[in-house]
């Protein structure tokens, strides 16, 4: 089977955890606050020389340019998961490491289709880069046009489109047009084609 | 659409643009349109349960004309894009692919290969690669 030759990295910072996250160590109470306007998390953990307590500061921003095309292009799980905050930045945390930031640009792109595509305005964003976003404004019209193909379509009278005769049930779904045709001439349309599938009006 | 031209020893395959068929839409196939409109290069890809066939496809420049997108859609054929289509599947063949899956485990990329060799089984002929992975 085939395999990525970065599997073996990314298996690994799979097992490290997600980015960014903080595990708390044990016995420790995380109380947030917001602080001046900005949104902070104090943890205060029990050591063994007594108590120790770190604050993190959680900015939250909207990506902008190459991010938000980057973003796009990540499925519907990521968005709901990151939510935005992970591009906080900690006090006490280093900063996250330059493998980790290539391992989130080499992100496996999809076709998929989230809420998020709709905010999408930037003009670095090609159609090609969101095909179905694109498609989805003109599916009420593929799916009346796929309708239309069930009833007469542009054939409202029953006059055959040969001889012009007044009762016209027939026509065939393997010929290129949708013409009505008598009898006799549907049966003269088809005799060098005689596997087509011929329907007649109700 | 599969035409054959006899050379004198052999039969050679002769495709209908080549002598010289125009595939008009927007009208009745008596109806001649006033402005019709080639399609990009005058090269339209058709792909059928019979193969891939190259048209040279006329769109309506009418005044009341449809979208080019419409005018595939009302002949049965489902545009690849809805800007500018060049390529376009025929219903008769989405559905074929539709009732294979039910019954067997071939891919998109397998039955498209197999409407290429469909075309062509030798390889021989010039051919535009469409689905290339």
């Amino acid at each position: 089977m085939f395999r990525p030759p970065n599997s073996q990295r990314r298996s690994h910072s799979v097992k490290r955890g997600r980015l960014n996250e903080y595990i708390p160590p044990s016995a420790t109470s995380a109380t947030r606050t917001v602080n001046n306007g900005v949104d902070c998390v104090t943890f205060i953990s029990q050591h063994d020389g007594g108590l120790s307590a770190s604050r993190w500061n959680i900015e939250s921003q909207q990506p902008t340019g190459l991010q938000q095309l980057e973003k796009c292009c990540t499925d519907l799980s990521d968005m709901m998961d990151d939510d935005g905050l992970n591009h906080g930045n900690t006090e006490d945390t280093d900063d996250p490491s330059d493998e980790t930031l290539d391992l989130r640009k080499k992100r496996k792109r999809t076709a998929g289709v989230s809420l998020y595509l709709l905010q999408c305005h930037d003009l670095n964003c090609r159609p090609q880069d969101q095909p179905l976003l694109n498609w989805m404004q003109d599916r009420d019209v593929f799916l009346l046009e796929i309708l239309r193909h069930d009833g007469r379509g542009d054939m409202a009278s029953n006059s055959c489109g040969l001889c012009h005769a007044d009762v016209a049930p027939f026509r065939c779904k393997d010929c290129f047009d949708s013409n009505l045709y008598c009898q006799q001439c549907i049966v003269k349309n088809h005799s060098r084609s005689p596997v087509h599938r011929v329907e007649v009006s109700g | 659409m599969l035409a054959q031209e006899w050379t004198g020893e052999f039969f050679k395959r002769t495709p209908l643009k080549t002598l010289g068929l125009h595939v008009q839409l927007g009208h009745k196939a008596s109806e001649r349109c006033v402005l019709p409109i080639k399609a990009f290069n005058d090269d339209f890809v058709l792909i059928d349960v019979g193969g891939i066939h190259s048209l040279s496809l006329d769109f309506c420049g009418c005044e009341n004309a449809q979208s080019h997108m419409k005018q595939l859609l009302r002949v049965g054929w489902f545009p690849s894009t809805t800007s500018d289509p060049r390529t376009a599947a025929t219903f008769r063949v989405l559905r074929q692919y539709h009732i294979l899956s039910f019954e067997s485990k071939v891919s998109a990329y397998q039955f498209y290969h197999s409407l290429v060799r469909q075309t062509d089984n030798t390889g021989l002929l010039e051919r535009k690669v469409r689905f290339l992975v």
